[in-house]
């Protein structure tokens, strides 16, 4: 009976996995589609996929393992989707012209739109109850997702957003740490 | 079970469904004595068991999708009777395309009665075939009316009416039709 009862368990607990491992790689389904539907507006496949696709498994991975990771995801891809548009932006008008001169605009979409969503993760970060972990997660999925735009300008378009995360992060992380 | 205990246990599916794997032993114990309890008040004793071990594990591998507004204890009973009401319908089912006993006559001096008799024997063999070894050897001891030493009177009698229920699954999943 008691060997029954632990079976049980051991088939519930692995049913229970199975179960949140579907539910997540359901889930992260619009993951996928944010990288399509930017292949399909600039024209361009291989790093938007490719991006959309490390989107999509650590979308997976982090509702599958729950919590506060979890729950982060989808504040994550909303604010990335601020450095992504800026990206798309840059890549569809890469330069603004005044008089005579006319100047690119790539960094100044991928930084810019990197600090917003660098300030939003923050916040979310310092006001959760595990705000280290929060943070990591939220800046992962908003980071991905900003690349996938800011790929299209470019490496230097992804690590001009990653800076901008951090920068924007760096006020709330402060505060947070004076808090403490 | 109590309001307090019933709260207590909305809780804990939520925090269960939000990825808190920590509270999985306490929600299983105390989910199992519920689950189990309810279906024997609605089926006989060997399906009531494979009713609450179905729904228990539905409702674990349903639990991410729990919302936390919800009351826990009607969602898993809810899982509960719906397992119990497929449970039924199979039974209704298996009595409606099982075979009866002599609807075919065979007689050595009827040969038609034979070949469908020797039919029903091949069928029967690969419907078997199609069960587990463990499944297989408690159909065979219960066709020699044998018990085996190694194993409990009331264990061998578990193993059996589950073959069976097993044997009549794949009987209806093959020759329903």
């Amino acid at each position: 009976m008691l060997a029954e009862q632990s079976l049980l368990r051991g088939r519930a607990k692995r049913a229970y996995e199975w179960g949140r491992l579907r539910h997540a790689l359901a889930g992260s389904i619009p993951t996928l589609l944010v990288g399509g539907m930017v292949a399909a507006l600039v024209r361009e496949i291989s790093w938007p996929l490719v991006l959309g696709s490390m989107l999509y498994l650590a979308s997976v991975a982090l509702l599958w393992f729950g919590r506060s990771p979890g729950r982060s995801v989808l504040p994550g891809v909303v604010y990335g989707l601020l450095p992504l548009t800026g990206g798309v932006i840059a890549r569809l008008h890469g330069h603004v012209c005044m008089g005579m001169s006319c100047y690119s605009t790539c960094m100044f979409y991928c930084v810019g739109g990197g600090v917003v969503a660098g300030v939003l993760v923050g916040r979310l970060a310092s006001k959760s109850d595990s705000p280290t972990a929060v943070f990591l997660s939220a800046a992962a999925t908003a980071l991905l997702t900003g690349a996938i735009g800011s790929s299209c300008v470019g490496v230097h378009g992804i690590v001009g957003m990653a800076v901008g995360i951090g920068l924007g992060a760096v006020p709330q992380t402060l505060r947070f740490v004076a808090r403490r | 079970m109590d309001s307090a205990t019933r709260h207590q246990l909305t809780t804990l599916m939520a925090r269960l469904a939000d990825g808190d794997r920590s509270v999985f032993d306490t929600v299983y114990a105390e989910l199992w004595p519920v689950v189990s309890a309810f279906c024997g008040k609605a089926l006989p004793a060997a399906d009531a068991e494979d009713a609450a071990q179905q729904a228990l594990l539905k409702v674990f591998d349903r639990a991410a999708t729990f919302e936390r507004d919800r009351d826990a204890l009607t969602w898993v009973l809810s899982i509960a009777v719906w397992e119990i009401k497929t449970i039924r319908k199979r039974h209704a089912r298996s009595k409606i395309s099982g075979l009866a006993d002599n609807q075919v006559p065979s007689t050595p001096d009827n040969p038609e009665g034979l070949t469908a008799e020797r039919q029903i024997v091949m069928a029967a063999q690969q419907v078997l075939g199609q069960l587990s070894e463990l499944d297989q050897q408690a159909l065979i001891a219960t066709f020699n009316e044998e018990t085996p030493d190694d194993v409990a009177a009331a264990t061998f009698r578990k193993r059996r009416e589950r073959a069976l229920l097993r044997l009549r699954d794949a009987w209806s999943r093959i020759y329903a039709s």
